[in-house]
């Protein structure tokens, strides 16, 4: 697993990463979720030792540096168009495999993996977006890394292509890997990743499960349709639980939805309706960050 | 550190810019040595017994200076397209990726230099030969002349390579490459007369016998100055490089 420890980054005596603390566990997907400017990019740079700060970063308890070969040890994808424009694909993963050690047949293979085989003899300067993310791609898994760090590896790629790129992380975690990818596609990564780091201001939010997370927000429920909804909400006081109540009925928290039935039959409560709901990732996310957000935007009529 | 050779030599001989440059620099020789002081060769620098191995020295004083850009973009390219993060997260240790990247450079000029202080005066003979004209007899001592070229080829190299790791912005790194020594270093010797002899390039210049800079001082000071100014770039080069952050 990777076990990021009390990582620290300041700039200009402004913390863009403070006392930052998570585990990326092996065999899972974990999403890195935060606002613009919580500090993604320069938390998975401190764990690269790409930037200068304090903390801990261990890959399966040593730090990177102590490898001989980082390369077969974590595969990084931190910014889609980090390439030499006219140099060909090909030669780009070529120099990559010289520098880790690995051997050049891989090259094709990977293109073949991300589907650039046919323009792998072409420049990457005037690949579109999702090209050079699959280009990105295909860098990061060249060593066969049992750690994968993706910085926003969706941008850019057609539905196919985020399918496919969905697919790929799961199957590739599945095979007892870690992958640590953080995104915007909210969607995307509820169906992607198991678990979420979430930060905001650089700081943790929250390092759970997907299902973890969503259940503990506040949106998350038994929704209540009854006659007698008054008398359940007493039965139900006296079951410690959250309750709230809107023009659909009684949102019911912190119990399973047999609990609340039981309790109406054995009171003799009519029940119309008893419907777990669940949380969106985007809902549990907005109520995490709503005070995180570096950068807010106004609508037209708020000016 | 094979490996992390290995890697920069692909990336120096996969770029246009390698090749262009060079080719470039052949054309100049062609253009100086060939055309300027070959096909229009004076009656006096046909007499000039050292006059073959005074093409080869300006070649290096001009062209050696053009060819250390190829080292430049090799390292800037890297801070320009961030490509930074993959050579170091390929590697265990950064000084072991600037100490790579050096070596490739090296390699580089060292090649460069020999091939150019070579092609000059085959270029200037040919010219004279083929239009008609007469050579004097030369002194032409290849193992001299070498060891001169590829020293002041692989100081211009390194000075190169020195300001880039320190800037680490590509064009920055190529403005002052070229400014120090056509103006910067010109305006300070004429300011501090004979302290030019402490000057990076003047010294470094100053290596190859007869040239443009005549200052009281032997070819050992001079070795020694371009040695101090390499080696103490080096070091604040390492000291950067391994500390600060990869952007």
């Amino acid at each position: 697993m990777i076990q990021a420890r009390h990582l620290k980054k300041e700039y200009k005596k402004k913390y863009a990463v403070n006392d930052l603390s998570f585990t990326v566990e092996t065999g899972k997907v974990t999403g890195f979720l935060g606002p613009n400017g919580a500090g993604k990019s320069t938390t998975m740079r401190l764990m690269l030792g790409l930037d200068a700060g304090t903390g801990k970063t261990t890959f399966d308890d040593k730090p990177l540096h102590s490898y001989a070969q980082p390369s077969k040890v974590v595969g990084i994808l931190l910014e889609a168009k980090a390439f030499h424009p006219t140099r060909t694909a090909r030669q780009h993963l070529k120099i990559l495999a010289a520098a880790g050690n690995i051997p050049m047949g891989r090259v094709e293979e990977v293109l073949d993996i991300v589907g650039l085989k046919e323009v792998g003899k072409k420049g990457p300067g005037k690949f579109s977006l999702g090209m050079s993310q699959r280009l990105g791609i295909a860098a990061a898994i060249l060593g066969r890394p049992k750690y994968l760090m993706l910085d926003e590896p969706a941008n850019g790629l057609d539905p196919e292509g985020i399918a496919w790129l969905r697919d790929f992380l799961k199957a590739y975690a599945d095979e007892g890997n870690a992958v640590f990818v953080s995104s915007h596609l909210l969607s995307e990564m509820s169906q992607m990743a198991d678990n979420v780091v979430v930060i905001g201001r650089g700081q943790l939010i929250a390092d759970t499960s997907i299902t973890e997370l969503l259940a503990q927000n506040a949106h998350a429920g038994v929704l209540v349709r009854s006659p007698k909804l008054n008398q359940l909400e007493k039965l139900l006081h006296a079951q410690k639980v959250v309750l709230s109540k809107s023009a659909e009925g009684l949102l019911v928290s912190g119990v399973s939805s047999d609990v609340i039935g039981k309790l109406a039959f054995e009171h003799g409560v009519p029940i119309y309706e008893l419907a777990p709901q669940t949380a969106s990732l985007e809902d549990v996310f907005l109520e995490l960050t709503a005070d995180a957000g570096e950068y807010k935007g106004k609508s037209e009529a708020a000016k | 550190m094979i490996a992390s050779i290995r890697a920069e030599l692909r990336k120096l001989l996969t770029v246009r810019s390698t090749y262009l440059i060079f080719l470039g620099c052949l054309a100049i020789i062609v253009l100086f040595a060939g055309y300027g002081d070959g096909i229009r060769a004076s009656a006096a620098s046909l007499r000039n017994p050292n006059q073959l191995a005074q093409e080869s020295y300006s070649a290096i004083l001009f062209v050696g200076l053009i060819i250390a850009l190829v080292g430049l973009l090799s390292f800037g390219h890297e801070y320009r397209y961030n490509g930074i993060m993959y050579t170091l997260t390929a590697s265990n240790n950064r000084l072991k990726s600037l100490a790579a990247k050096a070596i490739v450079v090296t390699i580089f000029a060292v090649i460069t230099s020999v091939i150019f202080a070579l092609f000059s005066p085959l270029c200037n003979i040919l010219a004279i030969h083929f239009s008609g004209k007469r050579l004097g007899p030369q002194s032409f001592d290849v193992w001299d002349v070498l060891w001169h070229c590829v020293f002041v080829g692989w100081g211009y190299a390194m000075y190169a390579f020195i300001l880039v790791a320190i800037i680490r912005s590509q064009v920055g790194a190529i403005v002052m490459f070229l400014l120090i020594p056509l103006i910067g270093e010109t305006i300070l010797a004429a300011v501090f007369k004979d302290l030019g002899k402490y000057l990076p390039f003047t010294s470094l210049q100053s290596v190859t016998p007869g040239s443009l800079v005549a200052l009281p001082a032997n070819l050992a000071h001079y070795v020694t100055v371009s040695l101090i100014y390499i080696g103490g770039g080096l070091l604040v080069s390492a000291v950067l490089f391994a500390r600060r952050d990869a952007n």
